[in-house]
């Protein structure tokens, strides 16, 4: 019921040059991108602009220069034709700790869709099966682990079968194995909708995602597939064992990704267009790699401008 | 809907507080009308029934607006205000704005049971008098206005600083500050706020260009409140 794939036509959100200032501080620089349904990971550092993004997405800053579109229905026409489309969880899902999760989620599907109260009964079991919570959700959220909370807060998202659900660092303060469970459920979460997930955790989205945005200092430096964001920069990265010496001349040279001691030397790992010594070999590139790469080139650029 | 909300709110508190408000209500306004109909208790500046009225009224507010900063301030700080607002399906907070809905309407039957109590007993001691009739009226309109400035007061300034002890300061201060200006010489004449009737109120003139101008300001605080509880930056 709630899966979005009940014969909705798929959904488009167009991205135009938006851009986004705090008083005199500029957070989003002229951001363009075309988004349909399947998981979009929004990747930067802190500070990169994404929490920006993902608020003016739900609504809860206004867009005021550039535009955003959801199959054609613009944010500037008023948040109030937006919202009812979207699903939030924000970034510290904190909530009345002495309510049941059953009650929370009771109480949002009555601000979100119009059910009767079977239709709205049903269309929660349905929600709590998918995510199994039948055990814990009749008990008070104050009794629930971060896993579970952020299930909850998966749950809540998805009420009223929403196109657009945007969840802002979903996986922070999570041990491995809450964070695996979560990651788990991104692709119940994007069946039939578009799902913005932001983080700085690359391991995050590496298997889920079907677009990526990388966003640097408010600009968006790259949008695309993770197979091309890879590909953009694969020989840029190589490996060498160096004396200390050695790898202080090359820090000076290029930027060093990480260096691991290997018995009185160091295995060097860094950036650079073209092999620098002989004895360097090229390392495939993976996501992390590739976001560490794309950025310093970016931040490279911006210095030479 | 107001059911479900006050339902909602009693859960999140974990106590049933619009019911013990109501019995509280209840009971004083009982005590009241005993002591009206059994002692024949008359009306005047110290008196009971006055008292008794500062009891129903004033401290009721008091207890309901520290209940809406309560229950709306707790949606700032934690993720309900930006989820609720998302959920929404128009401009405002649907959600927030429901829970104070509730809040006022519980509040109404409280003040309702205690106006209409007032006005009985008060009816039932000045049998016909015309010239203390006329301060009646003067007693409701006050205390009408001035429950609606105060609530609405309240709610502009939630909505605005969004932090419940500061706000509680803001509000209950402001309310005393213009509680006791009333009593200063400039401007008792006009009446600036008013909750407890005063007996030698009848020498003060009553001016009722003031009270619109609080009922206008009012308005003005609730539109604005309105659209801030649509917008979902925190300051």
């Amino acid at each position: 019921m709630f899966c979005g794939m009940g014969g909705r036509k798929m959904s488009r959100m167009v991205v135009e040059n938006l851009s986004y200032e705090y008083k005199k501080t500029k957070a989003l620089s002229n951001v363009d991108f075309e988004v349909t349904d399947g998981l979009i990971g929004v990747l930067g550092a802190n500070g990169a602009g994404k929490s920006t993004l993902m608020k003016l997405i739900a609504t809860l800053l206004k867009v005021k220069d550039g535009d955003i579109r959801i199959d054609g229905t613009s944010y500037k026409e008023g948040a109030g034709k937006i919202r009812g489309q979207l699903g939030y969880l924000p970034q510290d899902f904190v909530v009345y700790e002495s309510l049941t999760g059953r009650e929370l989620l009771d109480v949002l599907a009555t601000i979100k869709t119009n059910y009767n109260k079977e239709e709205k009964n049903a269309h929660l079991n349905d929600i709590i099966r998918s995510f199994d919570m039948q055990d814990y959700i009749d008990k008070k959220i104050k009794e629930y682990s971060g896993g579970m909370k952020q299930k909850l807060g998966f749950a809540q998202a998805i009420i009223g079968d929403p196109k657009v659900i945007v969840m802002d660092e979903p996986t922070v303060g999570l041990d491995p194995e809450q964070r695996n469970i979560i990651r788990d459920l991104f692709p119940v979460m994007s069946k039939g909708r578009i799902v913005f997930v932001t983080t700085h955790i690359v391991e995050d989205i590496e298997n889920y995602c079907n677009f990526l945005l990388v966003l640097n200092k408010g600009k968006l430096i790259f949008k695309g597939s993770k197979d091309d964001f890879v590909n953009e920069v694969k020989g840029y990265l190589w490996e060498d064992i160096l004396d200390i010496s050695e790898t202080v001349i090359l820090k000076n040279q290029v930027k060093i990704i990480n260096s691991i001691p290997s018995g009185d030397k160091k295995r060097v790992r860094y950036i650079s267009k073209e092999k620098l010594r002989d004895n360097a070999i090229a390392v495939d590139v993976s996501l992390q790699d590739a976001y560490i790469i794309h950025c310093a080139l970016y931040d490279k650029e911006s210095k030479n401008d | 809907m107001i059911s479900y909300y006050k339902k909602h709110i009693n859960n999140i508190y974990n106590f049933n507080f619009f019911n013990a408000l109501f019995i509280l209500t209840v009971i004083l306004n009982g005590i009241l009308l005993l002591g009206v109909k059994t002692n024949h208790m008359g009306f005047g500046h110290n008196s009971p029934i006055n008292n008794l009225f500062s009891i129903c009224d004033f401290y009721l507010l008091l207890i309901y607006v520290v209940l809406i900063i309560f229950t709306i301030g707790m949606d700032f700080k934690n993720s309900m205000s930006h989820i609720s607002l998302c959920a929404s399906k128009g401009k405002s907070n649907d959600y927030m704005i429901k829970k104070i809905m509730t809040i006022i309407s519980q509040y109404g039957i409280c003040y309702g049971i205690t106006l209409i109590n007032i006005i009985y007993c008060y009816n039932k001691i000045i049998s016909g008098n015309n010239e203390m009739q006329n301060h009646l009226v003067m007693l409701i309109i006050s205390s009408v206005i001035t429950t609606i400035f105060v609530t609405s007061m309240t709610i502009f300034f939630i909505v605005l600083i969004k932090d419940i002890p500061k706000t509680i300061i803001v509000v209950i201060s402001l309310y005393f500050v213009e509680e006791y200006l009333r009593r200063g010489q400039v401007t008792r004449k006009y009446g600036i706020l008013a909750h407890r009737f005063y007996w030698d109120w009848r020498n003060m003139g009553f001016n009722i260009r003031v009270k619109l101008a609080y009922l206008a300001a009012s308005i003005i605080m609730l539109v604005f409140s309105y659209f801030w509880l649509g917008r979902g930056t925190k300051k």
